[in-house]
């Protein structure tokens, strides 16, 4: 649009009017001159706002007019990382070739941008969420990003999805490799945004597959104290961490739990079992 | 002096002018009056015909219009088998009412809930300007609007103003008439003894009488999960699977059938759960002849034809029947189910948990002109007053926490405590659901007994229920898929201020909501591992490896169930010949 502006402005000096003509391109250019960043903003609004309606059409139109703005190379690549994902979850086929090309373009020419390492992400999604994964190369992806980017808050999600990818093969010394890995990161992280989910994923992993209930009570503890998102899962993690107190002989922790069940839940399925333990246990207690 | 041509041609085009003006501004105001140019309108679509819903909602837009006169609310109810194709097609077009009744929150209702509805858990988190006090909107439902939460959307969607549960309703004349009593049962056994008495007095009856007026969905329809097989065996079995509970959740997977008949480590062949199936055999002895063809209009015939002393009904039932039936009606939960413990006491055993059903769960649409408009009126008709007055009208019961009960309607509440860790015989979709689908009215008819029946469902277990679980890993898997789009727009949020609205309200919860997504992952996937891990475990048999993993008091299990139905004071009445 600038060029042909100016190409108008030069060329209409035999207009009648050529005075006219020349405010009105001129502004015409200063207004868009200093539009491209706001106007890169703007189809990012829009490609996310399609994004969010699944409207893949119109998403992948709006992130594709946003990634001229290279000189805004931190909107480029939102704009390329929002090409990658509207080709990644796009239905009914989704076109996952274009979004390992998306997202390469932001690791490869965008390196040194916030969105690289959650890009670096995506890559190993792409390797490690379908039908035949590819865990290795999934795990050098999410490597990738705990090595070149190890300020980057996208460091606990790239932990957790390279624990996942030992864990899933659901072999002994794999699974002993994710837990190395989730606690190792959560001995350096305690309080990260994605602690609580690493400690869910370690006290299932104890509990179920190594039967090591002290070290599920210890996790399970963190998990219920933190406590979890999903709101209607809240009771049963406050009944698991009390049931597990209780098989580790803990009657303290475990009557604290079940009270805390009842004081945040008083009517969730558990609470009449939770009042019998209670009572069980206070029996118990007293002999 | 001529006219030019050109002149006259030119008063014709003014003339055509003005009075295309005139004719345009008369449409206009004709529209503005037809519409109401002042007036708001809100439009309300619903998949229920019957007159009393659209009387209720009546009443309530005019209780509403009160204090909004400026606001008209329109209604359309759509036939029930038109209604999703409806709602897709309105939608699409842009067409779609302001509110909408939205059925359920899996599967399709999903993809509907995120592509068309308001996201509204915002709102819930809020008070509700109708209700006294400062409680959250969310904390003024007796479910604490679960049953508006769509877990793979990670948002509350819809607004139930009603929750159905089922009760057994009772003719209490033919009651009195039959046993000489009409007091209702209390206990599982008492009901069998009704129907015994009702069995040997029958000759002396010129009709013929039945205890239970039982529609086959409600014992069959939905295999375990049909309302009396549901009552009879979380009541009968609760307890029984906590050794089995090797995630210390309170509950089992059915898959654990699998684990404990592959690794010969449990056997169906234990009193509790044969006591289970003689109960359901028993109750079903007592039915409308022909029971596996019953639909629930049968049975209400049956009912009010007073040729059944029992059935059973949720609000909505009990409201019609009341309405036609010439004898008096009462309603009573399930009876509890009794046993005798180990010092020889008999105890009640935990009833069913009820969840009560959603009734009339409203979510606002997208393409309204008028999404706060909607979203207050909901607000509105979930006071705890005007809900109480809508669902009295109704004959529902209130989705919004009151007292405010009529004594019928208050009969309904919802248990929300009951059994947990009862036994759990039918998973996935496969073999061994249609197994237990094709078989069990066979054995309840008496076709094959209880060793035959649940040997053939061990044997299938063993055969197929492992592939089925897997694919059914597979499923959850695939539909992960939304989940993980969730997650990627909600961290785009967080992340990148073009993706959200500029608050620090929108920042906080694109954060909740991303932590939120990758932790049902992270839920689904552990459920996933856990099984391949310990089924290998298993069937390696891995000595390190405690299947059940935990030993429970003897006193949990040894529990004799009272199943033979008791003398329960009745006496002999004989009808008027």
């Amino acid at each position: 649009m600038r060029p042909f502006l100016i190409y108008c402005v030069r060329n209409h000096s035999n207009c009648s009017s050529v005075k006219a003509c020349d405010w009105l391109a001129l502004l015409a250019i200063l207004l868009l001159s200093s539009r491209p960043a706001e106007a890169a903003s703007g189809q990012l609004n829009r490609g996310w706002a399609a994004f969010a309606r699944s409207n893949w059409s119109e998403a992948w139109s709006d992130f594709a007019a946003a990634t001229t703005t290279e000189d805004k190379p931190e909107l480029a690549a939102q704009a390329w990382y929002g090409l990658g994902l509207t080709a990644m979850h796009r239905r009914p086929v989704a076109d996952l070739d274009g979004a390992r090309a998306a997202f390469s373009r932001v690791v490869k020419s965008m390196a040194d941008t916030n969105v690289a390492p959650w890009a670096l992400i995506e890559l190993g999604n792409l390797d490690y969420d379908t039908l035949t994964p590819r865990f290795n190369e999934a795990r050098q992806y999410y490597d990738r990003v705990l090595q070149t980017y190890p300020h980057s808050t996208a460091i606990h999600e790239a932990t957790l999805r390279l624990a996942e990818t030992w864990f899933i093969t659901a072999d002994d010394a794999s699974t002993q490799e994710g837990i190395r890995i989730l606690e190792t990161h959560l001995r350096q992280y305690p309080d990260s945004p994605l602690a609580v989910i690493m400690h869910l994923r370690l006290d299932y992993t104890y509990c179920v597959q190594l039967q090591d209930y002290a070290a599920a009570l210890r996790h399970a503890t963190a998990v219920a104290t933190i406590g979890v998102s999903d709101p209607l899962r809240r009771s049963t993690q406050l009944w698991h961490t009390a049931q597990l107190a209780e098989y580790t002989g803990d009657i303290a922790a475990a009557v604290h739990w079940y009270e805390a069940l009842l004081q945040s839940s008083p009517d969730t399925p558990r609470a009449l079992a939770a009042r019998e333990r209670l009572v069980q246990l206070s029996t118990e207690v007293k002999r | 002096m001529k006219a030019s041509p050109w002149r006259a041609a030119g008063w014709a085009a003014v003339a055509t002018i003005v009075l295309s003006l005139c004719g345009w501004a008369i449409c206009r105001q004709w529209q503005a009056a037809e519409w109401g140019k002042d007036e708001r309108i809100l439009r309300i679509g619903y998949n229920l015909t019957d007159e009393r819903v659209r009387q209720a909602l009546q009443h309530a837009a005019e209780s509403y219009g009160q204090d909004h006169p400026d606001v008209r609310v329109v209604l359309q109810a759509v036939p029930p088998a038109m209604y999703q194709r409806w709602l897709v097609t309105q939608a699409a077009g842009e067409t779609i009412p302001d509110l909408v009744h939205v059925p359920g929150v899996a599967n399709q209702w999903g993809d509907f809930a995120h592509k068309y509805l308001v996201p509204l858990s915002d709102w819930i988190a809020r008070p509700n300007p109708y209700d006294d006090g400062n409680r959250a909107w969310q904390a003024g439902f007796l479910d604490h609007l679960e049953s508006g939460f769509f877990i793979h959307m990670m948002e509350y969607y819809r607004v139930p103003l009603a929750i159905n549960s089922t009760r057994l309703i009772v003719n209490l004349d033919l009651l009195k008439e039959i046993t000489g009593s009409d007091h209702p049962p209390g206990t599982l056994a008492q009901l069998l003894a009704i129907g015994e008495h009702v069995k040997r007095t029958s000759a002396l009856r010129k009709l013929p009488v039945v205890n239970l007026a039982v529609p086959a969905d409600d014992i069959i329809g939905q295999a375990e999960g049909s309302f009396l097989f549901r009552c009879v065996n979380q009541a009968a079995t609760a307890g029984l699977a906590m050794p089995y509970d090797f995630a210390l959740l309170g509950a089992i997977n059915p898959v654990h059938n699998y684990y404990g008949l592959a690794s010969g480590t449990f056997t169906y062949n234990q009193p509790r759960i044969r006591a289970t199936f003689e109960l359901m055999r028993k109750l079903v002895g007592q039915m409308q002849p022909g029971w596996a063809n019953y639909a629930r209009e049968d049975t209400r015939m049956h009912f009010l034809s007073q040729q059944a002393i029992f059935t059973i009904g949720s609000t909505w039932d009990f409201q019609t029947l009341k309405s036609l039936a010439h004898f008096r009606m009462a309603t009573l939960p399930f009876p509890r189910l009794e046993a005798i413990d180990r010092q020889g006491q008999r105890v009640l055993l935990p009833n069913a948990r009820e969840d009560g059903d959603p009734g009339l769960a409203f979510g606002v649409t997208r393409s309204s002109r008028h999404q706060a408009l909607a979203i207050d009126f909901i607000h509105f008709c979930t006071s705890p007053a005007n809900n109480a007055a809508l669902c009295r009208e109704l004959g529902w019961f209130p989705a919004a926490k009151t007292d405010d009960l009529p004594p019928e309607i208050a009969e309904f509440r919802p248990d929300r405590e009951g059994a947990i860790e009862f036994w759990s015989y039918v998973g996935g979709f496969g073999s061994v659901r249609t197994y237990f689908i094709q078989q069990f009215p066979v054995f309840l008819n008496g076709g094959i007994d209880f060793d035959v029946f649940i040997g053939g469902l061990a044997q299938t277990w063993c055969q197929h229920g492992w592939t089925e679980m897997r694919k059914l890993d597979e499923v959850y898997l695939r539909g992960m898929a939304v989940t993980e789009r969730n997650v990627a727009l909600e961290k785009a949020r967080m992340l990148f201020p073009q993706a959200r609205d500029n608050s620090e309200t929108a920042l906080a919860r694109a954060r909740s909501n991303y932590t939120l997504g990758l932790e049902i992952m992270e839920r689904m996937t552990v459920q996933i591992t856990n099984r391949v891990v310990v089924e290998r475990k298993l069937r390696l048999v891995d000595p390190a490896y405690r299947y059940p993993p935990f030993d429970r008091s003897a006193a949990d299990e040894d529990l004799s169930l009272i199943t033979k139905p008791e003398k329960a004071g009745l006496t002999t009445s004989t009808p008027q010949s």
